[in-house]
């Protein structure tokens, strides 16, 4: 399998009142290309801004940051921007990942119009003017034609992650970062945005990094899931091994929590 | 002040942009073509003319040098406005860009700019006018250029405050890990954000702007005479104004008139300008496109009821919004054992009791239906869940039982506790059984205490106003509490909300809740913002404090998972009503409502492989078909490249 991603000995600190503590405290990881790895952790164990590191928002204090080979940490900043195209992010809360003032045909093509040059696989080669590229990746993600001239307030939590999702997936990224994409939706929407991500995985042979609290959540969808706990990363395992005699006590609370 | 009286905003609104901007364009357009318009000559002096009354000739009459009233109402016309446009325009275009910066970048120019502002809020700018005219005498272009040097820090303020507070969004930070340039996001992004705020303040600082020079011109500081300046005109009539008031009359009003315009404009632009507000959007297309999209789901989610219970539905008054539709109580499904509550031989052990709870609410639109025909009821230290999605009236009805509804909406049914028609009590009466009987954890666990005060004192207060004890008495009491819910008491005590976590705080909440000795807990998504460890722990408290106190418990949450091990009973709300009513662990195992098997289906949860032989083999299936997709995926892959 080829490599997509891969953090080496990542560190950042922060200072919160005068002391200094890790957020991210010597994270190592590898996604393959294809792979869809899971990092659970309950709030305050440093996955958002694992989250943030991984997508070169912000700079490591330690550590370094791979994208296909390239580093995000020592890239330019002309460098950096040329290789977000392989890379994108769905975070949390769909309303605020979302412009309230633009329509939302204008928040989905987005990347593209940051990269006019880049012709994603997903058109086959087609020339689609702006309007149809925006319908096109709405109808992908199970969103009518008719959500084009909305405006974000207008729609639901879980339409607005559909939307947040084809925004995400317009340039036909190899690597989504999803930052808890489902904690502030309901159960019926956290199950259809679940099933959209695994239906695009398959349909784009996507990497996904799937950090979330909810250890139901990551297991449905992940082939290999990091548990991380005060910053470090205290498990790893396939998916099949979840029940096994191996598990770190931490994990074990986790599945307890998550029965 | 205004803000206030549009709590519920009103159609007529609308027009306040179209007349204020129309006026405020009428004027701009006057001025420029006014003087063409003018029947004479502003500033010619005919001694023989003075003071005439209004005639054919001189339509407003002349003033004390024989000149034409209105030919100088028109001539200043382009001194006012266009002084005032220019002084806008002048700190529109320094503050946009050193405002971005400031905000953007951050650091000391941000400080520096922030302590230039700080000075220039502190001096009023008619002062500063006024000491500038002393200093290089007066004359309008030289005061005006002093105030639009004081005035652009206020709009580079401005402009940095929005942006400061947008960019940390999440939206922002997609949009860089999109690829944007920092250029892009200002310009795609927070521009934007900025248009609304510095359209509203820029059009009432017209309107300052006009009053100032004005008042300049009338202390004979700004414009000088002859010029037909209206605060000028003003300052000629004075001392006419017993026998000649027009000579003030005339100038007077066009001042008022126009600072009107731009405040009308300013105020509706204020309305207008925010996207939230539904049909008071720019492109009413798009709102009625919205209303047909609601309008085609409401009708056939309502033909879908009216089928299934085999009767016409009820006749929506004209207006009304139809979301939801009514469900006779009878139709709802029960499980098996489901009708516990219902019976009327239970009813000795019923502690709440809600017979067929309806609230409506009023908007502009006409009259929605929240909640239809809710009947439900809790038995003395039972746990019956409530659970829906977000929009199905968990919530409301939650607020319904305790009072707490928005005074817009309507409430209509009947709400039984302990013996009392709730309904029918006085609000003082509720409050009272609200903070006892009755107590509230809330999902939002940021507001349910003060910032400002110590957790300490605000439970202390909660326990010496339910339980009439002594500051002493009742301090012993909290930290009893706060022991109870597993938290270091003392230290709790003297802790301000912010200083605790998310689930440390839900326990605080828990523990106010409690402390008068309720006989009703009503949890309201107590868990929602918590993770899940987190929430499993407070979920394990509230059972086990249920047992410890004995009070009824409702719980509300769209978390099917919480609800098993530990709910006696569960309701299952969807659009206002109840579907499905009965025993927690029937309905998991026998679920009869669609709706219902879809939520059930729908909550993620880990199943152990040798749990069950059925399981494992699906979860076997399952890994085999992602293996297959996988194999397949890679394949095509190969392919492409």
């Amino acid at each position: 399998m080829n490599e997509c991603l891969r953090a080496e000995g990542l560190v950042k600190h922060y200072r919160r009142g005068g002391l200094q503590t890790a957020a991210v405290d010597g994270v190592s990881l590898v996604v393959g290309s294809g792979e869809c790895v899971g990092i659970v952790g309950e709030s305050g164990s440093g996955k958002s801004t694992l989250a943030r590191l991984l997508l070169g928002l912000e700079q490591p204090d330690q550590g370094e940051v791979l994208l296909l080979g390239q580093s995000l940490t020592y890239a330019g900043k002309r460098e950096l921007r040329r290789l977000r195209q392989h890379m994108q992010v769905v975070f949390q809360d769909p309303t605020a990942s979302l412009n309230e003032r633009l329509p939302i045909w204008r928040s989905v093509i987005e990347p593209l119009d940051n990269f006019k040059s880049v012709q994603p696989e997903l058109w086959q080669g087609a020339v689609l003017p702006r309007r149809a590229r925006a319908e096109k990746l709405l109808h992908m993600v199970g969103l009518d034609s008719s959500y084009m001239n909305r405006y974000p307030h207008e729609l639901s939590g879980g339409q607005r992650q559909r939307v947040c999702i084809a925004r995400a997936i317009s340039l036909s990224p190899q690597l989504l970062v999803c930052d808890e994409p489902t904690s502030s939706l309901d159960a019926a929407s956290q199950s259809q945005i679940m099933q959209l991500l695994s239906e695009l995985q398959m349909r784009l042979g996507l990497s996904i990094v799937f950090i979330s609290h909810d250890l139901a959540a990551v297991e449905q969808l992940c082939d290999r899931i990091m548990v991380m706990f005060e910053g470090k990363i205290v498990d790893e395992f396939a998916r099949g091994e979840l029940w096994g005699e191996k598990r770190h006590p931490y994990t074990r609370l986790l599945i307890a929590a998550a029965l | 002040m205004r803000r206030m009286s549009y709590g519920i905003r009103q159609p007529g609104l609308a027009p306040l942009v179209s007349t204020g901007g129309v006026l405020l364009l009428l004027f701009l357009l006057l001025a420029i073509i006014g003087p063409l318009l003018a029947p004479h000559d502003p500033l010619l002096i005919q001694m023989g003319e003075r003071l005439r009354p209004p005639s054919m000739d001189y339509p407003l009459g002349t003033d004390h040098l024989g000149r034409c009233i209105l030919s100088r109402l028109l001539g200043g016309m382009p001194l006012t406005l266009g002084l005032a446009a220019a002084v806008i325009v002048i700190v529109v275009a320094i503050g946009i860009p050193i405002g971005l910066l400031a905000g953007y970048a951050g650091g000391r120019l941000d400080t520096v700019l922030m302590r230039l502002a700080d000075g220039a809020g502190a001096l009023p700018e008619f002062l500063i006018a006024v000491a500038v005219a002393g200093f290089l005498g007066p004359g309008l272009p030289n005061v005006l250029l002093a105030i639009a040097c004081v005035k652009w820090i206020g709009y580079a303020r401005l402009i940095r405050g929005v942006i400061q507070s947008e960019r940390e969004k999440e939206y922002v930070l997609a949009s860089i890990a999109a690829g944007s340039s920092g250029w892009t996001v200002i310009r795609r992004h927070l521009l934007r954000h900025a248009g609304a705020p510095l359209a509203i303040v820029a059009a009432g600082d017209m309107g300052r702007m006009i009053l100032l020079i004005s008042a300049l011109s009338y202390l004979g500081l700004g414009a000088q005479p002859p010029a037909p300046e209206w605060g000028a005109m003003l300052n000629d009539g004075r001392a006419y104004f017993q026998s000649e008031p027009q000579m003030m009359l005339y100038p007077g009003m066009a001042i008022l008139l126009v600072v009107l315009a731009c405040n009308l404009l300013s105020d509706g632009l204020r309305d207008r300008l925010d996207v939230r507000s539904g049909s008071l959007q720019g492109n009413p297309r798009r709102s009625a496109e919205g209303r047909r999209a609601s309008a085609r789901t409401a009708d056939s989610l309502s033909r879908l009821l009216s089928a299934r219970s085999g009767r016409p539905r009820r006749e929506l008054k004209a207006g009304q919004e139809a979301s939801t539709l009514p469900l006779p109580p009878e139709q709802v499904h029960s499980g098996a054992s489901g009708q516990a509550g219902a019976e009327p031989d239970s009813r000795e052990t019923e502690l709440l009791r809600v017979e067929g709870l309806c609230i409506e609410t009023q908007n502009r639109s006409g009259i929605k239906v929240i909640i239809q025909y809710v009947s439900f009821s809790i038995r003395a230290g039972e746990m019956l869940a409530l659970v829906g999605e977000s929009g199905s009236g968990k919530s409301m009805t939650a607020a319904a039982i305790g009072g707490l509804l928005p005074g817009h909406m309507q409430c209509d049914g009947e709400i039984c506790f302990d013996g009392q028609r709730l309904l029918e009590l006085s609000s003082k009466e509720r409050k009272q059984l609200r903070g006892s009987k009755i107590g509230w954890v809330f999902q939002d666990y940021q507001g349910s205490f003060t910032p400002y005060r110590k957790l300490g004192s605000q439970l202390r207060e909660v326990a010496q106003i339910h339980l009439a004890l002594t500051r002493e008495e009742a301090r012993q009491l909290v930290l009893q509490w706060l022991a109870r819910v597993g938290l270091p008491p003392e230290r709790v005590y003297s802790s301000y909300s912010f200083q605790l976590s998310g689930g440390q705080r839900q326990r605080v909440a828990l523990a106010a809740a409690l402390l008068p000795r309720p006989t009703l807990l009503i949890a309201d998504e107590p868990t929602t913002a918590l993770d899940v460890v987190t929430s499993e722990q407070m979920m394990d408290l509230i059972s086990e404090l249920q047992r410890e106190v004995g009070c009824a418990v409702l719980f509300i949450t769209h978390d099917l998972r919480q609800v098993w091990r530990r709910a006696d009973r569960m309701a299952i709300m969807r659009g206002g009503t109840i579907v499905e009513m009965g025993n927690a662990e029937t309905i998991r195992v026998r679920p009869e409502h669609p709706y219902t098997r879809e939520l059930l289906a729908a909550s993620p949860r880990l199943q152990r492989p040798e749990s069950s032989s059925e399981s494992s083999a699906a979860s076997l299936l399952d890994e085999g078909e992602t293996a297959q997709a996988k194999h397949d995926r890679q394949k095509r892959r190969a392919a492409g490249e």
